[in-house]
């Protein structure tokens, strides 16, 4: 059977390049891994996980961590340094074999693929001695609510020694499908599962996995979206452009993008411009 | 199994294949000097038609391409024997010759004429039969150490590339075979040229000289050494002498073959590009993401044309 018995163009990712590609991306671009607050970012060997960045960040003097704001204490002026690092990340194309998925979404369905995630968060935490120093005395001048509210203070980083850290390995399932908003076609990734490994009590567990599905479902993965209508390949290099539209899917092409022998595969017609 | 697989079947790299051939454009000119004669050409030329076909011993043929001649114009320099009249003694004396008539020369320059023949307006038919097969390219302006970011940011980019060519293995040409009537051109073109440099003379001395030079393009002939068969003579002149016929199957090779590629892509590929910092500046960009390609190939079936790649 010929790739192309139901398309004009077919593709194919293999889940060892795209995993490849991943690395690729964390080690080029490691702000988009690691999130800190500006002293941390400053001096990196603070973070939980040492990063491994391509050399290139460094010659082009590429920050290793996107900087982030203070975590507020709320009712001070004070604010927490912490970290927070996706330091795993690895897809799985159906049959699930790159990994072991938790019982909770063992085994992957077909036309799934599965993502495990190691995050690591690190909370700048000040021995007793420091926090002693930063209680205020009482307040005995009168309140002005409306120049509190107008002014607010920029917050004011509690000092530390160094950051209490601790990692979550996390699963995801889902997969990728092709949806239709006003006419257009959009690739889009989506959720099926999502799982904390070994967070007690389990109604924590549980409540926090809610939280995550949501964030995703509802704000990271629609960010993600991929418009394919009119999507125009340079072929020949500055001669012949081809617009690639998906193929609807039919009996003999049931699923398109497919996902699935380890790769994701996709089936397009196109038009010669 | 290869990491990225991307396929495209017989019809959409025929769809390719006419978008290519209708941009394809041929201009060229050039001159040469062959003995009593200097001759320079000026063509045009453009592709039509033909088809092309995926086969199964992993060739692909391209059959039947006409390269239609929109301009062939072909100049001949002449360079036609001095001939002088008059400058005879009308009145002879014992001392010498007390009058003579006036002497005019005609044909002293080099080349005395030009002609320009327009031969245009024909089709001559190309076959090509090759294998695809990729090359990795190095730019050798690139210099050694150059890092893959540096080498993007240059102008012109110096970045390394894979290369997709069809490497040809049989190549077959029809020569440019002119008009019949190219003899009755070329016949007239010089008759025209001779009344216009005799153009100054009196009527008499015009009838003199040209019944001294007889039928003018015998005379050329003679200069030219021209075989009976003046369509033959032009034919071999633009084949074989110009090789005009390997400038075009240079021509169709480089294009297809040789110096430009079917398609290229970067290695390392950038998948993200240059963003602004997240931090702010300094620096104002991050760098792009580049992935490196490995094990770069490219094959065809007898229906479908397949790239495989791994990411390294």
């Amino acid at each position: 059977m010929a790739f192309t018995d139901n398309c004009d163009i077919f593709a194919s990712f293999h889940e060892d390049g795209v995993n490849r590609v991943i690395n690729h991306v964390r080690r080029q671009r490691p702000s988009l891994f690691n999130y800190a607050t500006a002293a941390i970012a400053r001096d990196p060997r603070r973070l939980c996980e040492p990063i491994q960045a391509h050399p290139i960040v460094g010659i082009r003097n590429n920050p290793l961590a996107t900087i982030v704001d203070l975590l507020p204490i709320p009712g001070t002026d004070f604010g927490l340094d912490f970290c927070v690092q996706l330091s795993d990340l690895r897809i799985d194309f159906h049959p699930g074999d790159e990994f072991a998925l938790p019982p909770e979404l063992n085994p992957l369905p077909a036309q799934r693929l599965a993502i495990r995630l190691r995050v690591c968060i690190g909370l700048a935490c000040p021995p007793n001695d420091i926090v002693d120093q930063l209680i205020s005395p009482p307040n005995t001048r009168p309140k002005d609510d409306r120049q509190d509210r107008e002014t607010p203070k920029p917050l004011r980083p509690v000092p530390f020694r160094e950051l209490r850290c601790f990692c979550l390995d996390a699963f995801a399932t889902g997969g990728v499908r092709i949806r239709t908003y006003s006419g257009k076609p959009y690739l889009e990734p989506f959720l099926s599962g999502f799982e904390i490994v070994d967070i007690k009590p389990d109604g924590l567990e549980a409540a926090l996995e809610c939280y995550v599905k949501l964030i995703l479902s509802l704000v990271v993965l629609p960010g993600l979206r991929t418009l394919l209508e009119a999507t125009e390949l340079d072929i020949i290099k500055n001669k012949v452009k081809v617009v690639v539209t998906p193929m609807p899917t039919s009996a003999t092409l049931p699923n398109n993008p497919a996902i699935e022998n380890d790769q994701l595969k996709a089936f397009a017609k196109i038009e010669v411009i | 199994m290869a990491h990225l697989t991307i396929a495209a079947n017989e019809k959409t790299f025929g769809k390719i294949f006419e978008a290519a051939r209708d941009t394809f454009a041929f201009d060229e000119s050039d001159s040469g000097s062959f003995g009593p004669f200097t001759a320079s050409y000026d063509i045009e030329a453009h592709l039509e038609g033909g088809s092309v076909d995926l086969r199964g011993d992993g060739t692909v043929l391209v059959d039947e391409l006409d390269i239609k001649w929109d301009k062939i114009d072909l100049t001949l320099g002449l360079n036609i024997p001095q001939i002088c009249v008059g400058g005879f003694c009308i009145i002879p004396t014992p001392f010498g010759c007390a009058l003579r008539a006036p002497k005019l020369c005609v044909f002293s320059a080099n080349p005395d004429i030009s002609v320009k023949l327009p031969l245009g307006g024909i089709t001559s038919e190309l076959s090509v039969a090759g294998r695809l097969v990729t090359r990795y390219f190095v730019d050798p302006a690139r210099p050694v150490g150059m890092n893959d970011w540096d080498a993007q940011d240059t102008s012109p980019p110096l970045f390394n590339r894979w290369q997709i060519f069809l490497d040809p293995e049989f190549v077959d040409i029809d020569p440019i075979d002119v008009a019949d009537t190219v003899g009755d051109l070329l016949e007239n073109a010089v008759d025209d040229a001779v009344d216009n440099i005799l153009g100054f003379l009196p009527g008499w001395a015009r009838k003199l000289i040209k019944g001294i030079l007889g039928p003018i393009i015998d005379l050329i002939r003679d200069i030219l050494d021209i075989p009976d068969d003046i369509q033959e003579w032009i034919s071999d002149l633009l084949n074989v002498s110009f090789g005009l016929l390997d400038i075009i199957v240079q021509f169709v090779l480089e294009y297809f073959a040789d110096k430009t590629p079917i398609t290229y892509i970067e290695d390392p590929f950038p998948i993200l590009e240059a963003v602004a910092n997240p931090n702010g500046p300094p620096p104002p960009m991050l760098v792009p993401v580049k992935v490196p390609i490995r094990d770069f190939k490219v094959f065809n079936t007898d229906t479908e044309m397949v790239i495989e790649a791994n990411v390294a």
